[in-house]
């Protein structure tokens, strides 16, 4: 068994919800028609995509795990690394996934004008928000974590400071060499500790304790 | 003598502060069959998550072919299943029956959560009991629900694992399930465990539910006896 295995598990068990996926093809389409009137309105597009991957890749390990959901997966001998890599890549594809097909929507609108959506900014908030989204709530149920998202989002100091859709069609600030390097570990430092405590972690069942 | 394939020394549990059992002990060989019992909240299913490599034992050393339960499962074939409750209920039957092995177990195209506990339950069975060969077996309550025609194919299946090499260990709290069934029994009582082969319990014969009862009575008297006298 192997993370091809783990990946089609997280599949079937559907770590990303039906509703956010019908979600996602709304936003597609919503886009479609907004780039279709305004083929410069690339940012206005890309918005909806990227709030609704904050909450897919919000996607929570540990609550399914200890309800006893990936029970089957946990005891096949897949390593538990691989069994985190493709949990997070199953909760942040679809959100990265639309974050494409809107892309290519622009494109097509612009006739190869514009990308927005490849925009260093675009490409950085895209990269954040999915992966500290997934890795902060691998140990707290998705509604928790929307909570936590929603008053980043909203409350102005936290917003100004951290709500990644100010960085929508933006360029990454010079130098490259300091903040590549920057965004990388803020990202991979959270990432980093949901892969640790999904390879170490107890996973009690629920009921049992 | 037969190595042990499963073996547990001084093994203890917590949850917190709370302690679940200490200082079990005891082997199990490929080709045996172990029953835990014990009242509810004995520490049965924390044990089999410890077997299965879910939990790790808070003291003690647990070890499946002389390996921790985890670093084994990558190198044995092991079924583990803890009841219908935690088979996701919004998954098809037939995708989640095609998981174990990649062939499908069942047609139904049900969701689970629309099926009855006894065919949720043996969906679950059949799933992670589909592997033609398994080393280790793991199963909690897994006569929970199951009809007589169900209960007779799992105690049969069961039979044929062991009999071809399985390491088998099933818990229940209703002791007719495992009155017969198992080569040896681990009877969890007031945080303590003791081990007993069938033919101690009752060498003249199978052991039956009715000397199960008895000494787990027995023990419980004896663990309130203890406890009275510390007091």
């Amino acid at each position: 068994m192997n993370v091809i295995y783990a990946f089609r598990y997280f599949q079937v068990v559907a770590v990303v919800p039906p509703l956010f996926l019908a979600g996602f093809v709304i936003t597609i389409a919503a886009s479609a028609v907004t780039l279709t009137h305004d083929p410069t309105a690339g940012i206005e597009a890309v918005t909806p995509v990227l709030l609704l991957q904050l909450f897919s890749a919000s996607s929570a390990f540990q609550i399914p795990a200890r309800r006893g959901h990936y029970d089957l997966l946990l005891t096949s001998g897949t390593p538990r690394w691989q069994i985190a890599m493709a949990h997070c890549l199953a909760s942040i594809m679809p959100g990265v996934t639309s974050w494409i097909c809107v892309g290519m929507l622009e494109l097509a609108a612009s006739h190869g004008a514009r990308m927005t959506f490849a925009a260093g900014g675009t490409c950085m908030a895209f990269f954040l928000v999915s992966t500290i989204a997934w890795a902060t709530a691998t140990s707290i149920s998705r509604a928790p974590a929307a909570v936590g998202w929603l008053l980043i989002m909203t409350i102005p100091p936290l917003a100004r400071f951290a709500s990644p859709v100010q960085l929508l069609g933006t360029e990454v600030p010079r130098p490259l060499a300091v903040t590549l390097p920057a965004v990388f570990v803020i990202a991979m430092i959270p990432v980093g500790l949901a892969f640790a405590r999904i390879m170490r972690g107890a996973v009690p069942l629920e009921s049992a304790q | 003598m037969t190595a042990a394939f499963l073996s547990a020394r001084d093994v203890s549990a917590r949850y917190g502060r709370r302690d679940v059992f200490q200082e079990l002990s005891f082997d199990l060989s490929a080709n045996e069959s172990l029953g835990v019992l014990g009242p509810n909240g004995a520490g049965k299913t924390t044990l089999l998550r410890m077997i299965a490599g879910l939990l790790s034992p808070s003291r003690g050393e647990l070890l499946v072919r002389d390996m921790t339960p985890r670093h084994a499962l990558a190198r044995i074939n092991a079924a583990y299943f803890a009841g219908d409750f935690t088979l996701p209920g919004s998954v098809r039957a037939c995708e989640w029956g095609s998981l174990a092995t990649g062939d499908a177990i069942t047609p139904e195209r049900r969701r689970i959560r629309q099926l009855s506990r006894g065919t949720r339950q043996l969906l679950g069975l059949r799933t992670v009991l589909a592997r033609p060969h398994l080393d280790l077996v793991v199963l909690d309550e897994p006569w929970e629900a199951l009809d007589a025609d169900a209960s007779r194919w799992l105690s049969r299946t069961i039979e044929v694992k062991r009999d071809r090499g399985a390491a088998v260990v099933l818990a229940s709290h209703d002791l007719h399930d495992l009155a017969g069934v198992c080569d040896a029994y681990l009877f969890l009582v007031n945080r303590r465990g003791s081990m007993w082969k069938a033919h101690e319990l009752s060498p003249a014969g199978p052991v039956t539910a009715a000397l199960l009862a008895d000494v787990l009575e027995r023990l419980q008297a004896d663990a309130t006896t203890r406890l009275r006298a510390v007091s």
